[in-house]
């Protein structure tokens, strides 16, 4: 009866650890360009000047939403590249993502409603940035 | 004051206990047919059971009470006596342990409930969900919310590393810089040739050090 029930909470664990997580993910460039910040781009904007990165443009280029599966990389297309993110295996109260988006390697925790912004190399006269937003 | 103690006469009307100092008069009242109820029943002491019979014998109101007393009494029994009469008590031994008998024990009852197919799978959903909420690790510490980032590596020349850049809304901003040192005096750079305008120094607190990936 015990070792039964201990099979059956762990099987539900696991269950749940292994549940999709979606992240929003945006491509965006910033540049110094003519002053522009798309809609819904203004808080990044204010974190990176405050972080002392100074761009007068800030245009999406893409967005979309993955639901991403432990251990099941899913790619996610750059101007000139691919980025790869990977959901970590494992029961984490938080999503742990995997990113490679070259010559960037990273893992990141994603809080609910924060942002990673990955620098993802140059992009015509500007940089490109990988935002990525585990949603609710 | 213990009937022991007292010594009862009676006056018309009222049935008086005379005790040590002040006499305690008892009219009549529900006192008085306490002290009725009781001679009627051999409760009293010789002093009270004397006033009360020379209470009788000389006050016909008490008396018409003491008969009234005695005939509801008598009511009562004959009531009692003919319920009893008409019940059937044959076999109720029999009939209670029969329903006795037919209550299944705790673990009878439980052993017959783990035979029904839903019990054994809901049980077992039951004691799983709690354990999963008992054993699954602690909540986030306060504070712990926005990104956290665990690890970040660039395959790219040796002076040109990731640095960690938070922002009070707990947002993280990961980006390669150039010659990063340990004092945090570095600034935050692009790739090459693409360049951002004019920087602002970095205030200290805000400064990334590259040992704190």
């Amino acid at each position: 009866m015990t070792a039964l029930a201990s099979l059956t909470s762990f099987g539900v664990a696991a269950l749940l650890a292994a549940a999709p997580v979606k992240v929003e993910v945006q491509v965006v460039q910033a540049s110094n360009d003519a002053a522009h910040v798309d809609p819904g781009l203004e808080k990044m904007r204010q974190g990176f000047e405050k972080a002392g990165l100074r761009f007068s443009s800030y245009r999406r280029l893409s967005e979309q939403t993955l639901s991403l599966s432990p251990g099941k990389p899913a790619d996610v297309a750059i101007p000139g590249k691919t980025a790869t993110l990977t959901l970590q295996p494992g029961d984490h109260p938080r999503p742990h993502v995997a990113v490679s988006v070259p010559p960037l390697q990273t893992t990141v925790e994603l809080g609910a409603g924060a942002s990673a912004f990955l620098q993802a190399g140059p992009h015509e006269n500007g940089q490109l940035v990988l935002v990525l937003t585990a949603t609710k | 004051m213990s009937k022991t103690d007292a010594e009862a006469e009676y006056e018309p009307g009222c049935v008086r206990l005379k005790v040590e100092g002040p006499l305690a008069v008892m009219s009549l009242n529900s006192n008085t047919l306490q002290l009725l109820s009781a001679y009627i029943d051999g409760e009293l002491t010789a002093a009270e059971r004397e006033a009360v019979e020379r209470a009788l014998a000389e006050d016909p109101r008490v008396r018409e009470i003491q008969q009234s007393m005695r005939g509801l009494g008598s009511a009562m029994r004959a009531l009692s006596e003919a319920g009893v009469a008409r019940a059937d008590f044959t076999g109720l031994a029999d009939r209670v342990l029969g329903q006795v008998s037919r209550r299944p024990a705790v673990v009878d009852r439980l052993r017959e409930a783990w035979r029904r197919p839903w019990f054994p799978v809901g049980g077992l959903v039951a004691v799983a969900a709690a354990a999963f909420f008992v054993l699954r690790p602690a909540a986030p510490v306060p504070g712990g919310e926005g990104v956290v980032v665990q690890s970040a590596t660039a395959d790219a020349p040796a002076q040109l590393q990731p640095v960690v850049l938070k922002t009070d809304t707990g947002d993280a901003i990961i980006w390669l810089v150039e010659h990063p040192d340990a004092s945090g005096a570095h600034r935050p750079t692009t790739l090459s040739p693409d360049k951002p305008g004019p920087q602002a120094p970095i205030p200290a607190q805000q400064r990334p050090r590259a040992g704190e990936l």
